[in-house]
């Protein structure tokens, strides 16, 4: 084999509290899942979108798989290498890794994961009175968290932290922690999943929302493509691989976050327009009354 | 009905459960290379940049992280031989380790483990013996601390456990607070 190929492939970094939060992650789901199965009582004709269909425990257990490859697999061993290769790593962490998770509606299902006292207290907390639920749905609202994802993101792209999240480990670990964290706010609001203390978005406000995820995340990727020099002096002392230059490095890393990163919010708001579309279907048509006058046609929506 | 913290203090254990993880982490070269000592140098036919973790290095465990390619092509050198070389210039005492692909997580890299147990400055001289026949020597000082003392990025895990922790109590005690005046 190609030693730079095998040099690739099997630099891994198994980290153990890495593990051990995937895998208590994992069990507490699995947990509640099969605790809600166990009392759901079985229709005739069950809907997919129930709660303890199979298909949640599938995609959220491979999406903590997901989740631990981006940790600890080549990709990011080699991030502090490429630059092309973090850039992947921080796709996966905010655009791909969250929104699976959320779309199986995990909250409830942690919770029923939980020993009783824990899931009562959790339980209490998210209750309608609750301060707790109160100021949590104040300090997490939209718009804050539209804010703090852009801050973020860009905050972590400026030279001297990202030098320092490459040099430092726990610098790098809190870097994918706020990543990830603020990853799972923006998701929450797009997808609706519990827990609902928020006042729900219709589909054409998350529809928005997600599209103005896209001008800060391709802006920061044009400025990296299109840098006439090098913005990460640390990859610079790296060994070059595959004849990639560090410029040419930075501008495929560029690309990857403009393009790719940008298509992920598309296809967000393409499921979007398809929910609203499947929704619609499900009203009962209007009367040709209501349309097919001569003044509907004229000038529809337009009340006497 | 009686009234019990107990329940909110499941969730403390997991907030320090947590804390710890963070203790976990490996200190040095394989999550990230450390700090930069030498870029892309000269060393007879290799170039090598090198990079020592943690920083500022401290007595106890050093790791020195080094890469190695041809100075014609710069394409990665995997079989050479490297060994590491920690001289205290206080004393001339001298510690050495072999700097290996093994050790290290990034398979493109070379790692030593060292242990120098004083504190000072120290000459590190990096000798790089290529298959082929080729050798190369690159040195840098570098500066041993006694106490790696706390390390100020811990506040930041710490302070947003206690913030989650206080938000937890606080709102907690709001509810009884409104709980109590609804009687009276």
């Amino acid at each position: 084999m190609d030693p730079v190929l095998r040099a690739t492939l099997t630099s891994w970094d198994f980290r153990i509290e890495v593990v051990i939060v995937l895998v208590l992650a994992g069990t507490i789901f699995y947990t509640g899942w099969w605790r809600l199965r166990a009392r759901t009582i079985t229709h005739t004709q069950p809907s997919p979108w129930q709660v303890t269909a199979i298909w949640r425990p599938i995609l959220y257990l491979g999406a903590l798989g997901l989740l631990s490859i981006t940790l600890m697999s080549p990709i990011d061993v080699l991030s502090a290498q490429l630059f092309t290769m973090h850039m992947i790593q921080h796709i996966f962490l905010v655009m791909i890794i969250p929104p699976l998770l959320l779309l199986t509606n995990p909250f409830p299902i942690i919770l029923w994961g939980l020993p009783r006292n824990a899931r009562l207290s959790v339980g209490h907390l998210f209750s309608g009175e609750s301060h707790f639920r109160y100021y949590l749905a104040r300090l997490t609202g939209p718009g804050i968290v539209w804010f703090a994802f852009v801050i973020v993101y860009w905050g972590w792209h400026d030279p001297n932290a990202y030098t320092l999240a490459l040099e430092n480990s726990l610098v790098h670990d809190l870097e994918h922690l706020t990543f990830f964290a603020v990853a799972m706010l923006f998701w929450w609001h797009v997808t609706g999943a519990g827990p609902r203390i928020h006042k729900r978005l219709p589909i054409f406000a998350r529809f928005i929302y997600v599209l103005a995820a896209i001008p800060p995340n391709m802006l920061a990727g044009m400025a990296i493509a299109f840098a006439g020099a090098p913005i990460y002096s640390y990859y610079e002392a790296m060994p070059r691989l595959w004849g990639l230059s560090v410029m040419e490095d930075q501008q495929i890393a560029g690309v990857i976050m403009w393009v790719p990163g940008s298509m992920m919010y598309i296809i967000a708001a393409l499921v979007l327009v398809g929910r609203y579309m499947q929704d619609e279907e499900k009203n009962p048509p209007l009367p040709m009354s209501a349309w097919a006058t001569e003044e509907a046609l004229a000038a529809p929506g337009l009340k006497k | 009905m009686k009234k019990s913290v107990k329940p909110y203090l499941l969730i403390l254990p997991l907030i320090i459960l947590l804390i710890g993880l963070f203790f976990l982490v490996q200190p040095a070269g394989a999550h990230a290379a450390g700090k930069l000592q030498l870029s892309a140098v000269p060393a007879g036919p290799y170039q090598t940049s090198v990079w020592s973790s943690p920083d500022p290095a401290a007595v106890g465990e050093l790791h020195v992280a080094l890469s190695v390619v041809s100075a014609d092509d710069a394409s990665p050198v995997f079989d050479a031989a490297v060994l590491v070389q920690m001289t205290s210039q206080e004393d001339g005492t001298a510690i050495s380790a072999p700097a290996t692909i093994e050790d290290s997580a990034n398979k493109f890299l070379y790692e030593a483990i060292m242990e120098p147990a004083d504190p000072g400055l120290y000459l590190v001289t990096i000798d790089i013996n290529g298959r082929d026949g080729g050798n190369g020597v690159v040195s840098f000082e570098l500066e041993v601390i006694d106490e790696p003392g706390f390390n100020p990025l811990y506040l930041i895990p710490i302070g947003l456990a206690l913030a989650a922790g206080s938000f937890l109590i606080l709102s907690r005690r709001g509810r009884s607070l409104k709980d109590e005046e609804k009687v009276i």
